[in-house]
């Protein structure tokens, strides 16, 4: 045997290697998240790596599959392409790798649902009682026990969370916001970053190219869930008063308490109905809602949408971030894209992306020289890139702005 | 706040809305979703049994590489492969089952 090294001959189009997902180890630790034994970090972990090897392997096949085996058979069939997503759709749930895959993303979600609540429901109590303590030194958290959140939150549980955003397991609960925390990283393989906020980095990143200079006085975050973005633009503008508002007291409780404990002063949590915020007659020059439209319902939106232009003041801006539209992009793209509609309880998610919610901007009464589509990313930090996107839960979003003259319009 | 109720069925408790079906025959879904979950809970024990090692080498009970340079005397070598064909009968009962009942 010859004595040099042997190497591996790569081809030139050798597939670069698949990335691998941030433990959950690195989440940004705070006094209020739950403290996970090995087991529960394992499952966590292999969840996360399961989720990146269902988008990185295994849906490479499937498309593969949809253009070798789905298209060809409809193709052979029928003599023509399917017209639409849903025609495609039908296909293709016939295709035994689509259902597989599909079989299997569905599975891990629940799975991990299931080991996020096992892991916090044993801690409960004492996480209860941290939360109780931190939120009873500030003032920043305004529940309302006569509250009824909008029908929508309850009939369907988001991303097959048991119980959704609005149960409360028991006084002062806040598990909702506990499994949310360590959960949701794990779904997205932590590529939004160790404190799950990339939608927020994204927004500020784009605040800062688009309106150089601009530090908003007031802010209004609609949906603010755990408030890990609301806490991207508490720290950058330190000055600035936020009101972030949810429908879930277990989900504000623990947000508010984690907030306080990463020093976080400027956000008042407060209950409420996102469709009629309360706040008031109050104005703010910015008002947004991050990944949330896709959890409400179209007339929720519509009130969403006409209440920021109620409490937008004059100058400020309205800014909406989701998931990209359907509109233009292939139909079996539109498929992958549709799945979380489909099968993983996001109420509003199919006819949200095939919406415009540019007209529905315009349709409230931003004049229309004053909305405008963009996108807006921010890095990962931690987590490696993805070399192919899990559809529908990538870090490149689309954004509609709706912007508040200083001027009333003159019409000439 | 206590909580004194089955955490186990808390946790199992399914979320609100549809349960989809991927395959013509419901079994087929369940089977599958057996799988992944047994491949979860696999390598779960999996990184268990390496945290350990490493625990056991970080403390000097174990030189690290030890059990991967470990080889099995005879013994051990029936030990296990007895164990091998023990959890092979286990999972596989019902296949085993089925063909004895055709004969």
């Amino acid at each position: 045997m010859s004595a040099t090294a042997y190497s591996i001959k790569t081809p030139a189009a050798a597939p670069l290697r698949a990335p691998l997902p941030l433990p959950v180890s690195a989440i940004e630790t705070h006094a209020a998240l739950p403290q996970l034994a090995h087991d529960d970090q394992a499952r966590m972990n292999v969840g996360a790596a399961f989720n990146t090897f269902l988008a990185q392997r295994m849906l490479p096949a499937v498309e593969r599959a949809a253009r070798a085996e789905v298209e060809p058979a409809r193709q052979a069939r029928l003599g023509q392409p399917a017209a639409d997503r849903h025609e495609y759709r039908r296909d293709l749930e016939q295709n035994l790798t689509w259902r597989l895959w599909s079989r299997l993303r569905r599975s891990n979600m629940e799975m991990l649902q299931q080991a996020g609540r096992l892991a916090v429901l044993p801690q409960l109590p004492a996480l209860v009682e941290t939360c109780r303590e931190i939120n009873a030194g500030h003032d920043r958290l305004e529940l309302d026990p006569t509250f009824q959140p909008p029908g929508y939150l309850s009939r369907l549980h988001s991303h097959l969370m048991p119980g959704g955003y609005v149960a409360e397991l028991g006084d002062d609960d806040i598990a909702a916001g506990a499994a949310y925390d360590v959960v949701t990283h794990a779904v997205l393989g932590g590529r939004s970053g160790p404190a799950s906020d990339r939608a927020g980095r994204a927004t500020l990143a784009w605040l800062r190219e688009h309106r150089p200079g601009w530090t908003p006085r007031r802010i209004l975050d609609l949906g603010c869930g755990i408030g890990t973005n609301t806490c991207v633009l508490a720290r950058a503008f330190p000055d600035a008063e936020i009101i972030a508002v949810d429908a879930g007291a277990a989900l504000l409780r623990y947000a508010a308490a984690r907030a306080a404990s990463l020093g976080v002063t400027n956000i008042r949590f407060i209950q409420g109905d996102i469709e009629t915020p309360p706040v008031g007659d109050e104005r703010f020059d910015l008002v947004m809602t991050l990944m949330v439209l896709h959890e409400t319902s179209r007339p929720g939106m519509q009130r969403i949408f006409a209440s920021c232009r109620e409490h937008l003041a004059k100058g400020g801006l309205t800014f909406h971030l989701e998931q990209p539209p359907y509109r233009d992009k292939p139909l079996l793209e539109q498929c992958l894209r549709d799945w979380d509609g489909r099968y993983n309880n996001e109420a509003f998610w199919s006819a949200m992306h095939d919406t415009d919610l540019a007209a529905q901007l315009r349709a409230v009464g931003f004049p229309a020289q004053h909305v405008f589509e963009t996108t807006a990313n921010a890095p990962p930090l931690g987590a490696t890139t993805a070399t192919q996107e899990d559809y529908g839960r990538g870090g490149a979003w689309y954004v509609v702005v709706g912007e508040k003259p200083l001027l009333k319009e003159v019409s000439v | 706040m206590s909580l004194e109720r089955d955490l186990l069925a808390m946790a199992t408790e399914p979320a609100a809305g549809p349960r989809p079906q991927f395959f013509d025959d419901p079994a087929m879904d369940r089977v599958w979703d057996v799988l992944a979950a047994l491949t979860a809970e696999l390598a779960v024990t999996r990184t268990r049994l390496n945290s350990l090692e490493r625990v056991l080498a970080e403390h000097d009970c174990l030189p690290a590489g030890v059990v991967d340079g470990w080889v099995a005397d005879d013994e051990a070598a029936r030990d296990q492969a007895q164990a091998h064909q023990e959890m092979l009968m286990r999972v596989f009962r019902g296949l085993l089952q089925d063909a004895a009942a055709k004969q």
